[in-house]
């Protein structure tokens, strides 16, 4: 009995270190976490990596750029021919859809494939130029 | 019911052949093979603008030759790069912005017989002018579909009186303009049948006998309208539209982009799918090609060509390789 009382305080102890050690790590990964999501989404933006099969005429590129600009709160396009890839960024308080972005590619004369949204990395801001 | 069914399957296809032939639906190139014989081109060399002070080209497709013979590129760090014939650059002008002298994607390039120099913004929808050396000179055009207006301006062509044409991507047209910009006539109409039909032209040149040659891109042809604007001639296997596949040398183009002539009448064209140049006689017979030995196979390239006065070199931009192609081209031997 006594046996079973001993036992049941250093259970008790190794309890509450280990339940420490694990609130100290889930602490340490909670603030990393925070601040590696502040160095990847301080712009606020989002962007949607748009596919656009058959993509590879630069006069068809640049249309679909073209259209993609004028799209309500676009900051930025960037065309990858060789890639068959759109990347639209928009600015932090626009509310862009799907729709507008596959109407846009189809006002180009193309069809949107899929739509893949991410947030802005940091300092990821256009010089400008044709790409 | 099966007989119903085989009869209504013969109807369609008797249909199809019948708008094939009459619609005009294209011609098979002809081939004179003793002519392709002694003609052709050879890379001389290649240009990367590396002493450029805005850095070396990138993404190049517009390019013409001023008489003086000096060549002039636009390109994707959105200005115009003018080369010395030897391949130099003298000096280059523009960057990003709506004002004067300023681009946000300077596509088509040309120039005039005094040496001014015209550039087609493929997004702002209008035409600047420049001096020989760059000096802002005028602007015309705004966006819409109306005479005058523009929805993405490609190629561009100046005639010797200084009326100029642009082909107009979106509206599916040329239009000819006087020297100041004002509207004169449309050229061609959307559609995908028939002779004057277009789709996507994005090229546009002269002849020496002021015939005006359009490369109707997504047509899969090269049409020839005369000085009036009536079409008379179109090349190119143009049933291929409705299967688009890479055409074999003597078959057809693949996405034409742009054609030029030569003083001598010979027709050059940047066949960009296929990623080479066509010689065709003036009236449009194949007389040779040379492929881009090293082309990148995602990216259609050349996009736009340029002639030397004398005829004997042709420039060509590849965009997908940053760099401008100068070729030496053999003539034909009796001249055409």
């Amino acid at each position: 009995m006594r046996m079973r009382t001993k036992f049941r305080r250093t259970d008790h102890l190794i309890v509450m270190r280990v339940t420490r050690i694990l609130t100290i790590a889930a602490l340490v990964l909670v603030a990393g976490g925070l601040r590696t999501q502040a160095q990847t989404q301080s712009t606020g933006a989002r962007e949607a990596v748009v596919t656009v099969k058959g993509m590879q005429c630069p006069f068809c590129a640049y249309g679909i750029k073209k259209h993609l600009a004028k799209i309500p709160g676009v900051r930025k396009v960037e065309v990858d021919l060789g890639k068959n890839q759109a990347i639209v960024e928009f600015a932090p308080d626009a509310k862009p859809t799907d729709e507008q972005i596959q109407r846009a590619v189809h006002d180009a004369g193309f069809t949107a494939g899929k739509i893949e949204w991410r947030s802005t990395p940091k300092g990821s801001g256009g010089t400008g130029g044709r790409q | 019911m099966p007989f119903r069914r085989i009869g209504l399957i013969g109807i369609v296809l008797a249909t199809l052949v019948l708008v094939a032939v009459f619609a005009r639906w294209g011609t098979r190139w002809t081939v004179p093979q003793a002519l392709a014989a002694t003609a052709g081109y050879t890379l001389r060399t290649s240009w990367t603008g590396a002493d450029a002070r805005g850095g070396p080209l990138q993404g190049p497709i517009g390019i013409a030759v001023a008489p003086s013979g000096d060549v002039y590129v636009t390109d994707a760090v959105l200005r115009v790069v003018q080369f010395s014939p030897d391949g130099r650059v003298r000096r280059e002008w523009g960057h990003e912005g709506q004002g004067r002298g300023e681009f946000s994607n300077p596509v088509g390039i040309a120039v005039g017989p005094n040496g001014t120099v015209y550039v087609s913004d493929y997004e702002q929808d209008r035409i600047q002018t420049f001096s020989p050396t760059g000096e802002f000179l005028m602007e015309f055009g705004t966006s819409g579909s109306g005479p005058g207006q523009f929805r993405s301006p490609a190629g561009l062509a100046v005639d010797r009186d200084g009326s100029i044409y642009v082909a107009d991507f979106y509206n599916h047209r040329v239009q000819k303009l006087t020297a100041n910009g004002a509207f004169v006539q449309a050229i061609g109409r959307a559609g995908r049948l028939g002779l004057g039909a277009l789709h996507y032209p994005t090229g546009v040149a002269l002849t020496r006998e002021r015939e005006i040659l359009v490369a109707d891109a997504y047509n899969y042809q090269v049409q020839w309208f005369d000085a009036s604007g009536d079409a008379i001639r179109q090349v190119g296997y143009h049933l291929f539209w409705l299967w688009p596949r890479p055409l074999s040398s003597t078959a057809g183009f693949a996405v034409p982009t742009d054609a030029g002539a030569s003083p001598n009448g010979v027709i050059h064209v940047a066949d960009s799918a296929n990623h080479r140049v066509v010689m065709l006689s003036a009236r449009g017979a194949y007389v040779a090609d040379w492929r881009i030995p090293d082309a990148n196979p995602d990216i259609y390239s050349p996009e736009h060509v340029a002639i030397s006065p004398d005829g004997s070199t042709v420039y060509a931009t590849d965009l997908a390789a940053n760099r401008v192609l100068v070729l030496n081209v053999r003539m034909p031997d009796d001249g055409r």
